[in-house]
């Protein structure tokens, strides 16, 4: 949903933004009737292995069955004042908050895709970027696009240290793992993209994780209970892509009709 | 009753485009402002809500940080 072009799902000529992609998505479930509980968070699953439960504060859900599908989350820096500057100069989406940082340095951690992107949406908005890279992750040719960039200044072998600021932010430590000598960027905006967690708290404690606290899946999206399926990004699939995500959902769905048709 | 609503949003934010499609589902106008392209406003919500992340909904005066539907709601009436 956040991603601001969608670049590689087949078929999506010209590209979109992943909010018009799931827009579209959605139109296409309503046409068909299905009935979308919208702003409803659930906050506890349980199963007896016949019937599932779902449950938020106001209301509780029952099926016989159910697929998860929840996705993963950005993956926080870790540091104690991290909630504190959260909406205060730091940020997981430079999509959403990018253009609030017109004319102001920032700071882009993580030397994946996402802190390439980032940086690369960055670009028309910040006066000066600098992008905090531990090890290079991106693909080779957003990295050269990005090194060609006057105002990007490329903080190698280096890692967030700490966030630095009164009310707002206003600095990022940075520390180089082979120097091991530590350094100070006066930022006003710092955007974490640092990779991304599953989440699967809701049922850590109902069905198998693997160590990456990832659902475990066999080939037909069936979990270690009887009733529990699961697809996309917080299953133990290999590939997170919007393509592979939608590709798994269909094979849940299948998988889910042939268990309710063969069950006593 | 008659709502004054305020939305400060960047046009890249999917979030803020939920709120706001939200709202017109829902039969509500609203000043739709773009803090990405104008920096008074983006300061003005900044000194509104204390923070600097979108989307900002102004309800009647009372500031809503994020898409929280549960509160709009109820601020709004609308029963879902």
């Amino acid at each position: 949903m956040l991603a601001p072009i969608v670049e590689n799902y087949l078929g999506l000529e010209p590209p979109l933004a992943g909010m018009e992609l799931v827009n579209k998505m959605v139109s296409q479930l309503k046409r068909n009737e299905l009935e979308i509980k919208e702003g409803v968070k659930v906050e506890g699953v349980e199963s007896d292995g016949q019937i599932v439960i779902a449950r938020n504060k106001n209301d509780s859900y029952q099926a016989k069955t159910t697929i998860i599908a929840t996705g993963r989350n950005p993956k926080k820096l870790g540091f104690e004042n991290e909630k504190k500057y959260l909406g205060k100069g730091l940020s997981y989406c430079s999509t959403c908050d990018g253009p609030l940082f017109r004319d102001k340095e920032v700071a882009i951690i993580g030397g994946g895709d996402s802190g390439a992107t980032s940086v690369l949406e960055m670009e028309p908005y910040a006066s000066k970027i600098y992008w905090i890279v531990s090890t290079y992750r991106a693909t080779p040719l957003y990295v050269d696009k990005i090194k060609k960039i006057g105002k990007v200044e490329i903080v190698e072998h280096s890692r967030a240290a700490a966030i630095k600021g009164n009310d707002f932010v206003t600095a990022l430590a940075v520390k180089n793992k082979e120097s091991d000598q530590e350094k100070e960027i006066k930022v006003e905006g710092i955007f974490v993209t640092i990779g991304s967690v599953p989440n699967s708290s809701l049922v850590e404690n109902v069905i198998k994780l693997n160590e990456r606290e990832e659902i475990e899946i066999d080939s037909d999206n069936k979990t270690s209970k009887e009733n529990i399926f699961a697809a996309g990004d917080v299953t133990s699939v290999p590939y997170k892509q919007l393509a592979v995500a939608a590709g798994e959902g269909v094979k849940a769905a299948l998988s889910v009709y042939d268990y309710l048709l063969n069950r006593e | 009753m008659e709502h004054k609503i305020r939305v400060f949003s960047t046009q890249t934010c999917p979030y803020c485009i939920t709120l706001k499609q939200f709202l017109k589902e829902n039969g509500f106008e609203f000043e739709d402002i773009d803090v990405g392209a104008d920096q008074e406003t983006a300061e003005e919500m900044v000194q509104k809500s204390g923070q600097k992340g979108v989307p900002v909904v102004d309800i009647d005066g009372e500031i809503i940080v994020g898409f929280d539907r549960e509160k709009i709601s109820k601020l709004l009436d609308i029963k879902e």
